[in-house]
């Protein structure tokens, strides 16, 4: 079981380093990713994306707020994909 | 006169706060969603059965910090309408790298439960072999009731994102009806949560987990956890597990621990050349619980259950109805422990052929083929189910 916890720590710290590497070597990092490009990045992982008319803006805030304890999202993140869903609805 | 004037003004300045107060935004913010579905299932030889879930999703933020969210599941069952607290969590955003939650939660651990089990999300009509409690044997909890705290750290342009959490934890179920064949001074030794009937005749079965745990059958908590890793957007790869004593305090079994490991990868791509969506989705689970070398327990207790599924959706064609179809096929399987009272192992294969009617409105058709293997017996059975599913 031990064994088990190690190898997995390992792989983990492997999979850390490769994530690193491939992070600071592409171009775009995400702090410099407009609104809808985040959306379309983000919004479509786990269900198909809802569409910005979906909603209004006061839901819009409420919905992405779940969506970013959900999603793992930044404030940053969740700020400009919100902002641009209630630009576009 | 001069009264009267006086009123009038006080009127007029109550009348444009009032109006200046309903431009506000309002301080608590609330958005009403959810999901509901019809199944028709027809299954081997048994009757065609319909079956109807209504699951009302409730949010509210006081700020942009604070988010309660809470979801109630109506199912009717033996003819009565059964409420069940899906989950109901306070969410406290403390920075963009933690964020704590308290209450009743979707299991970060296993991220069927929590991304993919809602019927306008996932692709087929059924859920995973091993990941539900509707079918067969569970391995792996849906929900906790606890603390966790999670959230993601971007770098560079991929994200690694986490969460950890402390809960009641699952419990062990030993039915006591088995004891009474053998005898000897037992009290007391039943799980408070194994859902039997009666004398513990439907009890669920000895050496099995219940996820339940309220009371908590023992002292213990639960710890677990999963670390993903976005390596890029559409690749999400990641780890989770979860230890605890899972024994009922007072009881010969009270020492007996668990321990589950779960690793999943999900995939979504658009693929131009191909005009459509690639989605892959797998997930494998691995459960081990103590021998603890003692009475109805003494065996290897290890169990495990895969699926890997395979979606695609032609959404980029001209066709409107081409581009609203979405192919399915999904593979599963569950091994159980031979020694074991709920000892059949399954394999089984599933395809799927869905009708998008909007983004979160389908209509599924769905085709399965199970082998269930028991000592020695093999047998194999087809499934067909028809599903609607709907999102709001
Ligand atoms: C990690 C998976 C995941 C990601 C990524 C994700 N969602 Fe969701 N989303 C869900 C799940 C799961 C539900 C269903 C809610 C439930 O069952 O608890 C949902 C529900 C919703 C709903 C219905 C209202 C609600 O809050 O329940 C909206 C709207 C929505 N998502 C929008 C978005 C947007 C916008 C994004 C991008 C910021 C996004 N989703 C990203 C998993 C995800």
């Amino acid at each position: 079981m031990k064994n088990n916890i190690l190898k997995i720590l390992f792989v983990s710290l492997i999979i850390v380093f490769i994530s690193i590497v491939v992070g600071c070597a592409s171009n775009l990092s995400n702090s410099t990713k407009p609104g809808a490009l985040l959306w379309g990045e983000n919004c479509g992982r786990c269900h198909n994306v809802r569409p910005p008319s979906n909603l209004t803006d006061s839901e819009w805030d409420v919905a992405v707020l779940h969506m970013r304890t959900r999603a793992n999202l930044t404030e940053t993140d969740a700020e400009k994909i919100a902002a641009f869903l209630k630009a576009a609805n | 006169m001069k009264k009267i004037k006086i009123l009038v003004a006080f009127i007029l300045i109550l009348m444009l706060s009032q109006s200046l107060m309903a431009q506000k935004e309002p301080s608590h913010k609330f958005l009403l969603s959810g999901y509901g579905f019809t199944n028709l299932e027809i299954e081997g030889d048994h009757p065609a059965q319909f079956e109807i879930g209504f699951n009302p999703i409730f949010l509210w933020s006081i700020n942009k910090n604070i988010l309660f969210e809470s979801e109630l599941e109506f199912e009717i069952e033996d003819n009565s309408t059964v409420v069940v607290l899906e989950y109901a969590q306070i969410l406290y955003i403390a920075n963009s790298y933690m964020t704590f939650g308290a209450g009743k939660f979707l299991s970060p651990n296993n991220i069927f439960a929590e991304r993919y089990h809602p019927a306008w999300i996932n692709k087929l009509p059924n859920m995973p072999l091993g990941l539900s409690g509707h079918s067969g044997a569970q391995l792996v909890a849906g929900t906790q009731v606890g603390l966790q705290v999670r959230s993601g750290i971007p770098v560079g342009s991929t994200k690694i994102v986490y969460a950890l959490y402390v809960s009641n934890g699952p419990s062990l179920n030993i039915d006591e009806s088995d004891l009474d064949t053998l005898g000897g001074d037992f009290h007391k030794i039943n799980n408070p949560n194994n859902e039997g009937g009666e004398g513990g005749h439907d009890a669920a079965a000895t050496g099995t987990l219940s996820f339940n745990n309220i009371p908590d059958n023992n002292s213990n908590k639960g710890i677990g956890g999963r670390i993903g890793f976005i390596l890029f957007p559409e690749l999400e790869i990641g780890y989770g597990f979860e230890t605890a004593r899972v024994g009922t305090d007072d009881t010969e079994y009270s020492d007996v621990r668990s321990f589950t490991n779960i690793l999943d990868l999900s995939y979504v791509q658009d693929i131009k050349s191909l005009a459509g969506k690639l989605d892959v989705r797998s997930q494998v689970t691995l459960l081990n619980i103590d021998n603890p070398g003692i009475a109805l327990l003494n065996y290897e207790n290890n169990s495990t259950a895969w699926y890997a599924q395979l979606a695609y959706q032609p959404y980029y064609l001209e066709s409107s109805f081409f581009k609203n179809l979405e192919f399915v096929a999904r593979y599963d399987q569950i091994n159980l422990p031979q020694e074991a009272e709920l000892n059949t192992d399954q394999k089984r294969i599933t395809v799927g052929l869905n009708y998008w009617l909007n983004h979160s409105t389908v209509v599924k058709f769905a085709y399965g083929n199970t082998i269930s293997e028991h000592e020695d017996e093999s047998e194999s059975e087809s499934t067909f189910i028809f599903q609607i599913a709907m999102g709001f």
